[in-house]
């Protein structure tokens, strides 16, 4: 009894200490969940527009209720599916560019790092990631400078004598997924160096001694040593790129856009603020962005299921 | 300790984040990013109604003007501005949709969010949408202290009828006029719509006589062989066009149906002026196709500004404005750029109305309902109606229609022998010249009144000066107004007019003005619609530059198969009924 007794009022206070800790850690993470709340699922009460016949400057309460007539219009015939194919292919296509090159950045932070000259690299490394902060609307006013009728190129080659008259490069479609790529690395393959500098720097400078005792070659050094340091990495970001498929984002693909490459240019979040804010089709906008992330999920659990068979554990 | 700090930091955090979110929650009071100043907050809250107006009438008020018309964005500033602010107190901040852009998207934002603007310059057929969700303030008590809106009664009562159900006064339609309906109105004695060439270049081939479409490319193609490049060393294009205003179908093509008697009147469907002959843009061979096949034939006669497709109405107006174009099919944009006020004899290149003899011109006639479908309402969150009432009577006043019309007694224009004639200031050319200094200086140009779209036609009789606003129809300017160009434009053509000699010769046909107000679209026609005007720009643009017949054809063809797809037949039957109710209306006018 009497052990009882004081072994309880030892316990209490211990219990209590715990729970005090709970909450003192709930209260950390709180502000976060919140953020998470707001940023990730409160704006997916927005998708009751998908399901109403919607139209400003009508509050949606005046607004007929359609069901899943968008979802079904989507669908309805072969040009609209055709439409559809057309973007989700623009989509894969320019995402699928940049996760096969995704090792670009990596093999750049490797030169860069090889490189001796401390004031050439950090001139080559600033000249390289200062293209990050120039927003698409400059990028493409720089590139309306250059390739436009009257654009630098343009001039110089009529002055040249090249050609008679001036080339619409801007106008072109067939090869909208590889300037796109194009500007895309020129953009940001400095930038996404960083990472992989920092990286660099991490990796045990015994091994690379080693090697060169070893009678290792520079190459030898980079390939053996550099690489596989560099690999854990690379593989997180990949897996961060392959999560954000369906993203490509809206302004790059928004201000090169124009009425001879939008096929080839339209990428799912462009097509969906064309058609919502270009065009005032919000209710059919919003029925698509649900559609991708319906496409997105369906990506997610693949991937988790190949992860789940190849190497036994899941990602989620 | 170091928990204690973990403990401290931890609140720290959670307590800025409640702090930020309630910062983010609406507040209940109203907006007062529409008022320039709060300082007198106070005074409201004191005295009866009147006291607050005075009050009121002191504070710099600013009004926002969503205006769909302006082609400025901002605050209005210059001379005009300093008029309107010594007088009313008042700045006006320009929201120009058509600046910005962006479609529609300005207008679904803003109406969505339930402000449009404290004055609301936008097509009719919109504001019934925007009275029914609430968003229009009525006017009508405010009409009995504002005498010239009151003379506008008649077009303003029949707006109401289609807006708010005849139900108090909600909007004012905009350049109204009391001339004859049967007649032209145009943009002083020049047409809306006609083909205006570069008028030295054309006089310099001797001024041939153009018989149809194609005699114009050769003509077009000579101006451009001749002078490749204008005075300042820019290269020459015959033509060019711009993509900012397409809307529906490519906007250059369709202009040219003014050419042929035809003017759309709602979707694809166009119509000559008593509805006899109607066409749709989409008919295989017809009139719209036969013209994006015209400028695509300019094209690969390299006659066509390759920028065209992308360039915007700013620059293409600063092209006209150097003369770096031989060819524009709107007075605005041809013989009314540098005011109009065109001599060879100065460096300024100018433009003027050339005839195509096959061609019958289609032009509005003048509306007493107003003219172009547009109209003026207040927004139902202004924080002032009265003042905002006092500015808009103002701006149908004969005072506000000079001064919104650059004409300023003793400035631009005197009285003498009780005629106005225009003075040495407003026939300079110099695009560089400066407001008077006690106008507040600046560029003359930048200081005019930016709202580009009048509550009363600038043709109309003016009470101040016994003739119209308009200085290009006062009879001064017609009797003294002869320079070398229309002198040689009097040569060539037998009178000092060009409406003169299109209706001499039967070349003009007045579309009647009715009161018809076409409804806004139903949100499925709506969304059917959007991707069908981005099918048939796309594809028109596509066409105007294709590099083969094959190609052309390739392109309408495949537009055409995809047309019903997108729900064509919906809207083509939606349109139809207007097309036949604006038709009716026409009828009705023309007694017929």
């Amino acid at each position: 009894m009497s052990l009882k007794q004081s072994a309880l009022p030892q316990r209490r206070p211990r219990i209590n200490a715990r729970k005090l800790q709970g909450y003192q850690m709930f209260l950390l993470i709180f502000p976060f969940m919140l953020l998470v709340f707001l940023f990730s699922y409160y704006p997916l009460h927005g998708w009751i527009y998908a399901f109403y016949d919607y139209r400003p400057p009508f509050k949606l309460t005046d607004c007929e209720f359609v069901g899943f007539e968008w979802f079904i219009s989507m669908f309805s015939n072969a040009s609209k599916r055709k439409q559809i194919w057309e973007v989700l292919c623009n989509t894969f296509v320019m995402s699928g560019l940049g996760i096969l090159t995704s090792w670009l950045p990596m093999a750049f932070a490797i030169l860069l790092s090889e490189i001796k000259n401390q004031p050439f690299k950090k001139a080559v490394q600033t000249l390289t990631t200062l293209p990050n902060f120039i927003s698409w609307v400059l990028v493409y006013s720089l590139a309306f400078s250059l390739f436009s009728s009257s654009g630098m190129v343009n001039n110089l080659c009529i002055r040249l004598g090249l050609y008679d008259s001036p080339v619409l490069y801007l106008q072109m479609e067939d090869n909208v997924w590889l300037t796109m790529w194009l500007w895309g690395t020129w953009k940001g393959t400095g930038w996404s160096a960083i990472m992989y500098i920092a990286a660099i720097t991490g990796i045990d400078q015994e091994l690379y001694e080693a090697a060169y005792v070893d009678g290792a070659g520079r190459f030898r050094v980079m390939w053996h040593i550099t690489v596989p340091g560099l690999l854990p990495t690379y593989f997180v970001l990949l897996l961060m790129n392959v999560a954000n498929f369906l993203n490509n984002g809206v302004d790059q693909y928004y201000v090169f856009q124009n009425a001879f490459n939008k096929s080839k240019i339209q990428v799912l979040d462009l097509f969906v603020y064309n058609l919502g804010l270009g065009s005032g089709s919000y209710s059919l906008a919003t029925a698509i962005s649900i559609m991708k992330s319906i496409v997105s999920l369906t990506l997610l659990f693949t991937v988790n299921g190949l992860s789940k068979v190849l190497r036994g554990e899941s990602i989620i | 300790m170091t928990r204690k700090l973990a403990k401290l930091l931890a609140c720290l955090v959670a307590l800025t984040m409640l702090v930020g979110l309630a910062a983010c929650t609406p507040s209940a009071s109203p907006s007062t990013s529409a008022t320039g100043g709060e300082t007198s907050s106070t005074d409201d809250s004191q005295g009866g109604e009147t006291s607050s107006t005075d009050s009121s009438n002191q504070e710099l008020y600013q009004i926002e003007m969503f205006n769909t018309y302006a082609n400025y964005m901002g605050i209005q500033g210059g001379w005009f501005g300093k008029i309107i602010k010594d007088r009313f107190n008042i700045e006006l901040n320009i929201i120009a949709p058509q600046v910005a852009g962006t479609g529609d998207a300005l207008y679904q934002t803003r109406s969505a969010a339930g402000n449009l603007g404290d004055i609301i310059v936008q097509p009719k057929s919109r504001m019934a949408d925007c009275f029914t969700a609430g968003l229009l303030m009525d006017m009508s008590p405010y009409l009995d202290d504002c005498p010239n809106l009151q003379a506008l009664e008649v077009a303003y009562t029949a707006a109401a009828d289609v807006i708010s159900g005849g139900e108090g006064v909600y909007a004012i339609p905009g350049r109204v006029s009391n001339l004859p309906l049967d007649e032209p109105a145009g943009r002083g004695i020049n047409p809306e719509q006609g083909v205006f060439l570069r008028w030295d270049w054309y006089y310099e081939l001797g001024a041939p006589e153009i018989a149809d479409m194609d005699g114009l490319l050769d003509v077009l193609a000579q101006m451009q062989e001749a002078h490749p490049t204008n005075e300042n060393g820019d290269k020459v294009y015959a033509l060019s066009a711009f993509k900012d205003w397409d809307g529906g179908s490519v906007r250059a093509a369709r202009e040219m149906l003014f050419l042929y008697g035809q003017a759309g009147v709602q979707g694809w469907y166009s119509s000559n002026y008593d509805g006899s002959e109607v066409i749709n843009y989409a008919d295989d061979g017809g009139l719209y196709y036969q013209m994006l096949q015209w400028w695509n034939k300019a094209y690969r006669m390299g006659l066509v500004d390759p920028d065209s497709s992308t360039q915007n109405w700013d620059m293409i107006a600063s092209k006209a404005n150097d003369g770096r174009i031989c060819f524009s099919w709107w007075t605005f944009l041809g013989a009314n750029i540098h005011g109009g006020t065109y001599d060879p004899e100065t460096s300024n290149p100018g433009y003027a109305l050339v005839p195509i003899q096959n061609s019958v011109i289609s032009n509005v006639g003048y509306n007493q309902y107003g003219l172009e479908g547009n109209a003026f309402a207040m927004g139902s969150s202004a924080k002032y109606p009265e003042r905002i009432m006092e500015f808009l009577d103002y701006y149908a006043s004969p005072e506000g229609l000079l001064e919104t019309n650059s004409q300023i007694e003793g400035v631009t224009y005197e009285m003498i022998d009780g005629r106005p004639v225009l003075t040495e200031f407003a026939l300079s050319t110099d695009p560089n010249k400066e407001a008077p200094e006690e106008m507040g200086g600046g560029l003359w140009s930048d200081g005019a009144c930016q709202i580009n779209y009048p509550l009363v036609h600038a043709d109309d009789i003016n009470p101040i000066l016994g003739e119209p606003t308009n200085s290009s129809l006062w009879s001064s300017t017609l009797e003294s107004g002869v320079n070398t160009f229309t002198e040689q434009w009097a040569e060539v053509y037998g009178t000092d007019s060009p409406l003169d000699y299109l209706e001499t010769h039967d070349m003009i046909q007045v579309v009647p003005g009715t009161d018809y107000t076409t409804p806004s679209d139903p949100s499925d026609i709506q969304t059917m619609r959007a991707q069908l005007n981005e099918l048939f720009t796309a594809t028109g643009w596509q066409m105007i530059y294709a590099e083969s017949d094959s190609e052309f054809e390739t392109l309408w063809n495949d537009m055409k198969a995809q047309l019903p797809d997108f729900g064509f037949n919906e809207v083509d039957a939606y349109d139809k009924a207007i097309v036949d109710e604006i038709i009716a209306a026409r009828q009705e006018v023309l007694g017929k």
